[in-house]
C-alpha cells in the first residue's frame, strides 16, 4: 500500500497533471455558473479529451470540473437569486441578501473557501476508508456483488424523485437497456436487430451524454422564460457592481464557523455515500443544522455568513463521499460519478474492489491530487470571480447549439460511429420523455451502468449453485444487502403513503 | 397525466418485449437443465416494468376509490367555484402565439435533431453542423443574423479543426 502511495506521489508531480486541473476548475467554474449546464454534462463532453491524455492528467482534469462546477453553481446563486446547479438552492437563502447588501464579494469568497474545506475534507475521509473498504470487498463472490448491487438499485430508486414506483421503473428500464448486446454467460447476441457495432452493448458515453445533455437542450427549447439569470446579467443591475463593497473574508471569520463547517462536511460526505440523493439535500440538512446551532438564528435569511458556508461546505463534500463507493465498490452514487466511472473504464481503470489492487500508483495520485487541487481550486476561483460573472451574459440560443454540436463530436469519438451519434440522440428522447413526466434520470443511468455486473453476478451465482436461490441467502453477506433492501423498500414505501396522508 | 401515458407506453412496451421482441431478437440456445438461458433475465425485466407501470397506472385508482370511501365527495358548486377561481387569466393573442410557439419548440429541435443525424450521413459534419446551428439558434429565438452566420460558419470548421487535426477523431 505505501509503495503505491508514494509511486502515487511521483505520478502526481508533473506539470501536465497541474495544467490538466487547473484547466478543469476554470471550465467547471464557468460551466457550474451557467443554469442548466452543470458538472453532469461538462464531464461528459469533456470525456473525448482525455482519450488522448494519459490516466493521472485526464482524470484531474474531469474531477477538476466535477468540483469546481458545484461551486461555479453558488456564483449564480448569490449574485442573481438562480443556483447554477440545483446543489447551490439553499446558498441562496443568505448568499442573494449578502449580494443586495453589497457583499457579493464576501458571500462568493465564502462559499469559495467553504467549498474548498468541504472538497479537501471529504478527499481525506476518500484517501483513508476507500481502500480499506475495498480490500473488504475483495472477499466478495457473485452473491454478495450481486445483493449489493441490488441495494444500490433499491436505494436510488427509492430516493430519487418523488415517487418509488417511477425510480423503480427507470431503474428496471435502465436494467433493461444493459441486456442489448453479447449474453455475459453464453455469448449469444441478444436485441441487437444485426447491428455489429451493438454487440458490444450500448456505449455508456452516448447513453449519458443523450439522457443528460440532449434532454437538457429540449428542456431549455421549451422554456417560456428566457434564462432570467442571463437576461439579469445581461439587463439588471451587473454583477460585477455587487462585487465593489464589502469584499474580505478574514480568517478568524471562517476560523468561527469551523464547527459548523466539520458538521457540514460529515453531513455531506455521509449523504455522498449513499447511492441517489445527491448534493442538493446535504445542503439544506447543513443548513438547518447552521441555523439551529446559532446563536442569532433571526440572521438567517438576512444575509448570514454561515448560511453560506454551510450548504457550500456539504454540497462539495459529497463529491469525496460519492466517490468512496465509486472507487472501492464500483458503484456510482449519483449522475456525475456515473459519467466519472465511464471515465474510468475508457482508460482502462474498472473502478471496485480491485482498482486499488491493480491501478494503486494511478489511484493514490488521483486521491492525493484532488486533496491537493484545494490549493489550485482556490487561485483560480479568486481570479475568475469577475469573469464567472461575465459568461452569465451569453445567451441561451449561444450556448446550447454549441452543446448540441459538442455532443455529437463527444459521441462520435468513442467508436469513431454514427451509431453511437444514432444512439445518443435516441437516449436524449428517452430522458426528454422523463424528465416531461417527472421520472427521475439517476436510477436510469445507474441501472444502465450496474446492469450488466449485476446480471453477471446474479447468473454466476446460479451457476455456483445449480439454480438454487438459496445461495443469496445461506451467504451472510448476502443475506445482509438483501435485509436492507426489504427495509429500504419497505421504509420508501411507508414514508410515501404518509406523505400521501399528510397532504 | 403525463406520467401516467408514459407509464402505459411502457406497460405496453413490457408486453411487447416479451411477446414479440425477445422471442425474435435473442436467439434460443441450448442451456443446460437448471441453468438460465439468455431469454430469462431480459424477460423478467420486461415482465417486472410492466407490472410496476401497472401499478403506477392503478395507484391513483386505487387512492381515488379509498378517498371516496373514507372523505365525503365536495359538491360539484364548489369545485366549479375553485375552477372558476383558479382559471388563467386571459391571455393577450401576442402571448398565446408566444406560447405556443415555445410548447412546440421541444418539437421542432427534436426534429432538427432527426434531420442533423441523417444530414451527418448524407454531406458530413460540417455542412450538416452548419444546419444544426441555424436551426436551432432560430428555434431558441436568436435573430442576430451576423452572430448566426458568424457561429454556423467557424464553429463546425473549428470542431472539425479540434477533432480531426488535434484529437485525430476521424469526423468528417
Amino acid at each position: 500500500m505505501f509503495a503505491d502511495f508514494f509511486a502515487g506521489i511521483t505520478l502526481l508531480f508533473q506539470w501536465s497533471v497541474l495544467l490538466a486541473n487547473v484547466i478543469g476548475i476554470i471550465i467547471g467554474t464557468f460551466i457550474g455558473a451557467i443554469p442548466g449546464l452543470g458538472p453532469t454534462i461538462a464531464v461528459a463532453i469533456l470525456i473525448p479529451v482525455t482519450f488522448f491524455l494519459p490516466i493521472v492528467p485526464s482524470m484531474m482534469l474531469l474531477l477538476g470540473v466535477y468540483q469546481a462546477g458545484i461551486y461555479g453553481g453558488s456564483i449564480s446563486a448569490i449574485l442573481f437569486n438562480i443556483p447554477g446547479v440545483p446543489a447551490a438552492a439553499a446558498t441562496v437563502f443568505d448568499g442573494f441578501p449578502m449580494a443586495e447588501q453589497g457583499r457579493a464579494g464576501k458571500a462568493l469568497k465564502t462559499a469559495l473557501f467553504a467549498s474548498a474545506f468541504g472538497n479537501a475534507f471529504s478527499c481525506l475521509v476518500l484517501l483513508v476508508v476507500a481502500a480499506p473498504l475495498a480490500a473488504v470487498a475483495l472477499r466478495f463472490g457473485p452473491p454478495e456483488i450481486a445483493a449489493l448491487i441490488l441495494l444500490a438499485l433499491t436505494v436510488i430508486s427509492a430516493v430519487s424523485g418523488q415517487s418509488m414506483l417511477k425510480g423503480l421503473l427507470v431503474g428496471l428500464l435502465g436494467l433493461l437497456f444493459s441486456t442489448v448486446g453479447l449474453d455475459p454467460i453464453w455469448g449469444t447476441v441478444r436485441l441487437t436487430w444485426g447491428e455489429p457495432e451493438l454487440e458490444g452493448g450500448f456505449a455508456l458515453i452516448p447513453f449519458l451524454i443523450g439522457l443528460f445533455a440532449i434532454s437538457e437542450l429540449l428542456v431549455q427549447s421549451g422554456r417560456l422564460d428566457p434564462l432570467v439569470v442571463m437576461e439579469k446579467a445581461r439587463t439588471h443591475e451587473s454583477g460585477t457592481s455587487r462585487l465593489s463593497k464589502d469584499n474580505h473574508v478574514s480568517f478568524l471569520e471562517m476560523w468561527r464557523m469551523r464547527g459548523i463547517m466539520l458538521w457540514s462536511a460529515l453531513i455531506g460526505i455521509f449523504i455522498g455515500i449513499l447511492p441517489g440523493i445527491g448534493s442538493t439535500t446535504p445542503a439544506f440538512m447543513s443548513y438547518a443544522l447552521a441555523r439551529q446551532r446559532s446563536k442569532t438564528p433571526e440572521m438567517f435569511g438576512k444575509g448570514a455568513l454561515e448560511g453560506v458556508a454551510a450548504p457550500e461546505t456539504a454540497n462539495n463534500a459529497v463529491t469525496g463521499g460519492a466517490l468512496i463507493p465509486l472507487l472501492s465498490l464500483g458503484i456510482p452514487g449519483d449522475a456525475v460519478t456515473a459519467v466519472i466511472l465511464g471515465a474510468f473504464m475508457l482508460q482502462g481503470l474498472t473502478p471496485g474492489p480491485f482498482l486499488f489492487r491493480d491501478h494503486g500508483p494511478e489511484v493514490y495520485a488521483i486521491l492525493f491530487g484532488l486533496i491537493l487541487s484545494t490549493i489550485p481550486t482556490l487561485i483560480v476561483g479568486l481570479m475568475l470571480l469577475r469573469y464567472a460573472v461575465k459568461v452569465l451574459k451569453l445567451k441561451r440560443s449561444t450556448i446550447f447549439p454549441i452543446v448540441l454540436v459538442l455532443c455529437v463530436v463527444g459521441s462520435f469519438s468513442v467508436n469513431n460511429s454514427l451509431v453511437d451519434v444514432g444512439v445518443m440522440f435516441a437516449f436524449g428522447f428517452i430522458g426528454y420523455a422523463c424528465r416531461l413526466s417527472d421520472y427521475p434520470l439517476p436510477p436510469l443511468l445507474i441501472g444502465f451502468i450496474l446492469g450488466k455486473t449485476f446480471e453477471e453476478a446474479m447468473r454466476q451465482s446460479l451457476l455456483i449453485s445449480q439454480g438454487s436461490l438459496m445461495v443469496f441467502i445461506q451467504r451472510p453477506i448476502a443475506a445482509g444487502f438483501l435485509i436492507l433492501s426489504v427495509i429500504v423498500l419497505i421504509s420508501s414505501i411507508r414514508l410515501s403513503r404518509r406523505m400521501y396522508m399528510r397532504n | 397525466m403525463k406520467d401516467r401515458l408514459f407509464a402505459t407506453i411502457f406497460l405496453i412496451l413490457g408486453i411487447v418485449m416479451v411477446v414479440w421482441i425477445i422471442p425474435v431478437g435473442i436467439p434460443i440456445a441450448f442451456v443446460p437443465p437448471r441453468q438460465i438461458g439468455p431469454q430469462f433475465w431480459p424477460e423478467v425485466l420486461s415482465v417486472a416494468i410492466t407490472v410496476v407501470a401497472a401499478l403506477i397506472l392503478l395507484t391513483p385508482v386505487l387512492r381515488r376509490i379509498r378517498d371516496r370511501l373514507t372523505h365525503p365527495r365536495p359538491s360539484s358548486q364548489t369545485s366549479i367555484a375553485e375552477h372558476k377561481q383558479g382559471a388563467p387569466a386571459e391571455h393577450s393573442h401576442e402571448k398565446r402565439a408566444k406560447d405556443g410557439f415555445r410548447r412546440l419548440a421541444p418539437w421542432l429541435t427534436i426534429a432538427i435533431i432527426g434531420l442533423y443525424f441523417l444530414l451527418l450521413v448524407w454531406v458530413g459534419f460540417i455542412v450538416a453542423s452548419a444546419f444544426a446551428l441555424v436551426a436551432t439558434m432560430l428555434v431558441f429565438g436568436d435573430r442576430r443574423w451576423w452572430t448566426i452566420a458568424i457561429l454556423a460558419l467557424a464553429v463546425p470548421f473549428l470542431m472539425w479543426a479540434f477533432a480531426v487535426k488535434l484529437l485525430h477523431i476521424p469526423i468528417s
